[in-house]
């Protein structure tokens, strides 16, 4: 018995640092978007997808991820097991743009700053939610926006943008968040 | 002369008896009342003495007493005369040491007798 | 003051709003509780909505860890002033964010850790544990403190609503009891005051009056009916009193009617004994009176007779000698009168002795001898064998001898005349018997019928030729009767008579009545003897009943008993009777006991009959020493009394008899005849000097 306990006492000790050693592994990357991450999980508790978005009630969850996979195994991990209304997460890289479509959630990594208007062209009038990092993403029709200010997370989001998709967005959401509003057409900045 | 001293306290009794003694005879001397009887017995000395008992101040037998208690006068025979026939005077009489009595009024003749025995019997001790 | 003595009205009206009170107080203490309880519950759920409506909202703030959203979430409490603080605590149970109601320092007891979910008391605060979830998942813990406030301030506000209507109700409740329990008190009241008049004024025609029919009502019927019981009770009580009062008044009038006749009677018994007492004196004295003078008279001429004798002529002397005899008939004459005077006043009384019968018919027989002579008859005098002593007034005895005697001697001539004595036994006495026989002219039938009548000689030619007073018979007659004898007569006119005198051996007194002072022959100084022979006993009391019960008690321990009631009475009547003993009261009206008591000491004539005082005044030293014997305390003890009596009698004897030397013993028998002992020695002495006289 004694040496079964031992067992389990180094297993115990080494364990915890396995997973710091994972997380110290990400720690440099994923601190942020382990937030984030939570983040992403935290709107998808926070946002109504029309019924029409999935085909079956246990149809899950998917979150493309566009451009550049800054999360690594993070957002995996963040979303391993966690269900939303009965809907578990299905992490996709995404290839093409078609494969937007399938999409529930549609991270805009930082590298597709350059085609940001297109893709979000793309994905206008689809109950899409589209989560960047880009600065001005939430401005140019992005729904939310993750922003790093003083090495806190604070989000910004595009009521509008959520309208068009066809996308409720919580006001408990809202009230965390950084209303912003599009350009008038006459070019007027609001924020 | 045979001596009587007659004690008597009323002067009709007193004459009588006195003049009839003396025509017997007798020689007598006379005390008024009791206290008179006594020295007159004292100083006389009489044969035989005739006491009224019912004298005033002493009475007779007061009189007796004191004379029998006299040594000079016991010898001599005392008879008491009463007024009354009452038993308890001729008691009182003797008690006093009366050698006899006699009632009044007077019988001479029986006086006489008792006079005359007491005499005889003075004699005979 | 206790409350068991308040008056009926406040008693009723405490009683109401009392029980008003307390009901209310119930009730409204009840729905207070319940009502707070409730709110408590409210304010619990209350608390518990906020929570979940905190937790909510701050849902997003927890999963997105935004601290500000979160604390400002919180702060949002700040309307809701109960709330004392709130804290959201992450997962791990430290603490996220926080609100507390006024900007102070943390309060100590803060939970520091999140709790169980649920609510509790933690001592004046209500604590709400709130898991924050988003969409199942636990992102914190939300914990609320309240202070209740509201429910404090309710609670408070209820109670002063409480009281304000406890008062106001018991007030309310004050007024309506105050006129209402006057349906009870009125009654009552009402009854008490009738109750309270009739005993004032001792009125029982005032009735109550009866408002209802309830049980005050038949308590007012029963006090009316009682009322009329006791007027009717009273009415005759009255009666019976004035009634009561009649009849004492007739009995207290027939009692000093009573006393009255009773006092009469008691002046008349002095007065006839005055009367009794002043014929005795008078007789006493007469008796002196008479006879003084007239023995002068024969005396002298006797004594003239016998100097006639030697001196005078033979006619002289015969003068004297007629001189002599009319004076001697005359005091004959004088001494009979005098006898049956005595007799007829009831003052002839018996001197008792003992005597030798033979030597006493002997003297009479030797005195008669010239009356014998004087008509040449013959006497003869036969005496039985068995005659011995007898026992009688020798004086009468004598008398009634000389008198049968002399009229033998004068009625016969030239006759025989017999004297015989016997004895014989009648009915278990002892009587004897003389009989005088005579050969003298007798006595016809028709004398015989007043033979012993006063005055009646057989006629008046013989009393001149024979002489006599007429009366001896007579007298002979009533001494015999005195005696309880019986005398007869045989006589043929011309034969001769005989008279037969019973006379019973032992002559016996009898208690006639109350003394009568009585005088023999020359009176003045005699001792008065006693009718019947026995001793007197003088009781001075001024209680009738005590003079009463002393006369029975000492009457029937064989005394004469006389009674007075005063002192001055006592000492007058003890000088006349010289009673042989004395019981003197003290208290007294008049002179009291101790100065009669004093008096008889310092008189010489009573000073040495012995008194026995008794009295209720306790003070025997008193007593004894002002010269009283004994001292006996009332209610008196008779046996005491009967022994102090007979102690005293037998003093006497020894002090009567001392100086005659006879000896004690011979006292002891005859002892109820005092005197007769007496004599018994008395007449032995006598006895002598006749023997040695023959």
């Amino acid at each position: 018995m004694r040496r079964l306990r031992l067992l389990i006492t180094v297993a115990m000790v080494i364990l915890p640092s396995l997973v710091f050693e994972a997380h110290a592994q990400d720690s440099s990357v994923s601190s942020e978007y382990l937030i984030k991450a939570g983040f992403i999980y935290n709107f998808a508790n926070l946002v109504q997808w029309p019924a029409n978005a999935f085909t079956q009630p246990d149809s899950p969850i998917v979150i493309g991820i566009l451009g550049e996979d800054p999360f690594g195994t993070v957002l995996d991990r963040v979303l391993a097991g966690k269900k939303v209304n009965g809907r578990i997460f299905l992490v996709k890289r995404l290839k093409s743009v078609t494969d937007l479509k399938e999409c529930h959630i549609v991270f805009v990594s930082s590298s597709e700053m350059a085609h940001l208007a297109e893709a979000i062209h793309l994905v206008k009038g689809m109950p899409i939610l589209t989560i960047g990092e880009i600065p001005g993403f939430a401005r140019r029709g992005g729904i939310i926006n993750l922003v790093l200010e003083d090495n806190k997370v604070h989000f910004e989001v595009n009521v509008e943008a959520a309208k068009e998709a066809d996308l409720n967005i919580s006001s408990r959401l809202l009230a965390l968040a950084r209303i912003v509003q599009e350009p008038a057409a006459d070019g007027k900045k609001t924020e | 002369m045979t001596k009587i001293l007659l004690v008597e306290d009323n002067e009709m009794n007193r004459d009588m008896l006195s003049r009839r003694l003396q025509r017997r005879g007798y020689s007598v001397v006379i005390a008024h009342d009791g206290e008179q009887a006594l020295s007159l017995a004292a100083t006389e000395i009489p044969d035989l003495i005739l006491m009224d008992i019912s004298l005033p101040v002493m009475d007779g037998c007061e009189v007796t007493r004191r004379l029998k208690a006299d040594k000079k006068t016991r010898h001599i025979p005392v008879i008491a005369l009463t007024a009354h026939a009452l038993v308890t005077d001729r008691v009182k009489a003797m008690n006093a040491g009366c050698d006899d009595y006699d009632t009044k009024p007077v019988e001479f003749i029986r006086l006489s007798d008792k006079i005359h025995n007491c005499l005889l019997e003075k004699k005979a001790r | 003051m206790s409350l068991q003595n308040l008056s009926i009205r406040r008693k009723l009206i405490l009683i109401t709003m009392l029980t008003s009170s307390i009901a209310l107080l119930l009730s409204s203490a009840s729905f207070l509780i319940y009502d707070l309880i409730s709110f408590r519950h409210l304010l619990t759920q209350d608390l518990t909505t906020q929570a979940e409506i905190i937790g909510y909202n701050s849902a997003a703030a927890m999963a997105f860890k935004d601290e500000p959203a979160a604390t400002a979430t919180l702060s949002a409490l700040m309307v809701k002033g109960d709330i004392v603080a709130a804290v959201l605590y992450s997962p791990d149970g430290q603490m996220f964010a926080q609100y507390f109601r006024n900007d102070k320092t943390l309060p100590a007891f803060l939970p520091s850790r999140s709790q169980e979910k649920g609510y509790r008391f933690e001592g004046r605060y209500l604590e709400v544990w709130h898991d924050v979830t988003l969409n199942g998942e636990r992102l914190g813990t939300l914990f609320l403190q309240s202070d209740m406030r509201q429910w404090s301030t309710r609670a408070k506000r209820y109670a002063s609503i409480c009281l304000v209507f406890v008062l106001i109700s018991g007030f309310l409740a004050f007024l309506v009891s105050s006129k209402l329990q006057k349906v009870i008190s009125g009654p009552i009241v009402h009854l008490e005051d009738t109750m309270r008049m009739v005993s004032a004024h001792k009125n029982y025609e005032v009735r109550a009056v009866k408002a209802y029919a309830d049980e005050i009502g038949s308590l007012i019927d029963g006090f009316n009916t009682m009322l009329s019981d006791i007027q009717h009770r009273d009415t005759a009580l009255r009666g019976a009193n004035e009634e009561l009062q009649t009849r004492t008044r007739e009995l207290e009038e027939e009692i000093s009617h009573r006393k009255q006749a009773q006092d009469e009677l008691l002046k008349a018994k002095y007065v006839a004994e005055e009367a009794s007492r002043a014929k005795s004196t008078f007789l006493a004295n007469m008796s002196h009176e008479l006879r003084t003078p007239l023995n002068a008279i024969i005396g002298y001429s006797e004594m003239l007779e016998e100097e006639a004798h030697d001196s005078a002529t033979v006619e002289t002397v015969q003068d004297l000698q007629k001189i002599r005899s009319a004076g001697k008939h005359l005091l004959a004459l004088i001494n009979d009168v005098l006898d049956l005077s005595k007799i007829e006043a009831g003052k002839m009384s018996l001197h008792l002795e003992t005597f030798d019968v033979s030597g006493m018919i002997e003297e009479i027989v030797t005195t008669l001898q010239p009356a014998i002579e004087k008509n040449r008859n013959t006497l003869r005098v036969h005496l039985a064998e068995d005659v011995g002593m007898m026992q009688a007034d020798i004086t009468k005895v004598r008398q009634i001898l000389f008198n049968l005697l002399s009229n033998a001697c004068k009625f016969t001539d030239h006759g025989t005349i017999s004297v015989d004595v016997d004895q014989s036994t009648e009915q278990g006495q002892d009587w004897l018997r003389f009989r005088v026989t005579d050969t003298g002219i007798g006595i016809s039938a028709k004398q015989k019928e007043n033979l012993f009548q006063e005055f009646v000689q057989a006629d008046t030619s013989i009393a001149r030729k024979y002489g006599g007073t007429g009366l001896g018979l007579a007298i002979t007659h009533r001494f015999v009767q005195l005696m309880k004898g019986r005398i007869g007569v045989e006589s043929q006119p011309g034969e001769g008579s005989s008279f037969t005198v019973h006379i019973p051996a032992q002559v016996k007194l009898e208690a006639v009545g109350p003394v009568q002072a009585e005088g023999d022959s020359d009176a003045s100084d005699a001792i008065v003897e006693v009718r019947t022979g026995r001793d007197t006993i003088l009781v001075i009391d001024d209680d009738a009943a005590v003079r009463e019960l002393m006369s029975r008690f000492v009457g029937k321990l064989g005394f004469n008993v006389l009674t007075v009631a005063s002192g001055e009475e006592g000492l007058r009547l003890a000088k006349q009777v010289r009673p042989v003993l004395i019981t003197l009261d003290v208290v007294m009206p008049g002179c009291d006991g101790w100065s009669v008591l004093s008096k008889m000491k310092a008189d010489s004539e009573l000073s040495k009959i012995p008194v026995i005082m008794v009295t209720i005044v306790d003070n025997e030293p008193r007593g004894l020493d002002l010269g009283a014997s004994n001292y006996l305390i009332k209610p008196v003890d008779r046996e005491r009394l009967a022994v102090l009596i007979e102690k005293h009698r037998l003093n006497r004897f020894t002090t009567i008899t001392r100086t005659n030397a006879v000896p004690v013993s011979r006292l002891s028998h005859g002892h109820k005849h005092g005197k007769v002992d007496v004599e018994v020695s008395g007449r032995e002495s006598h006895d002598k000097n006749l023997t040695s006289r023959r």
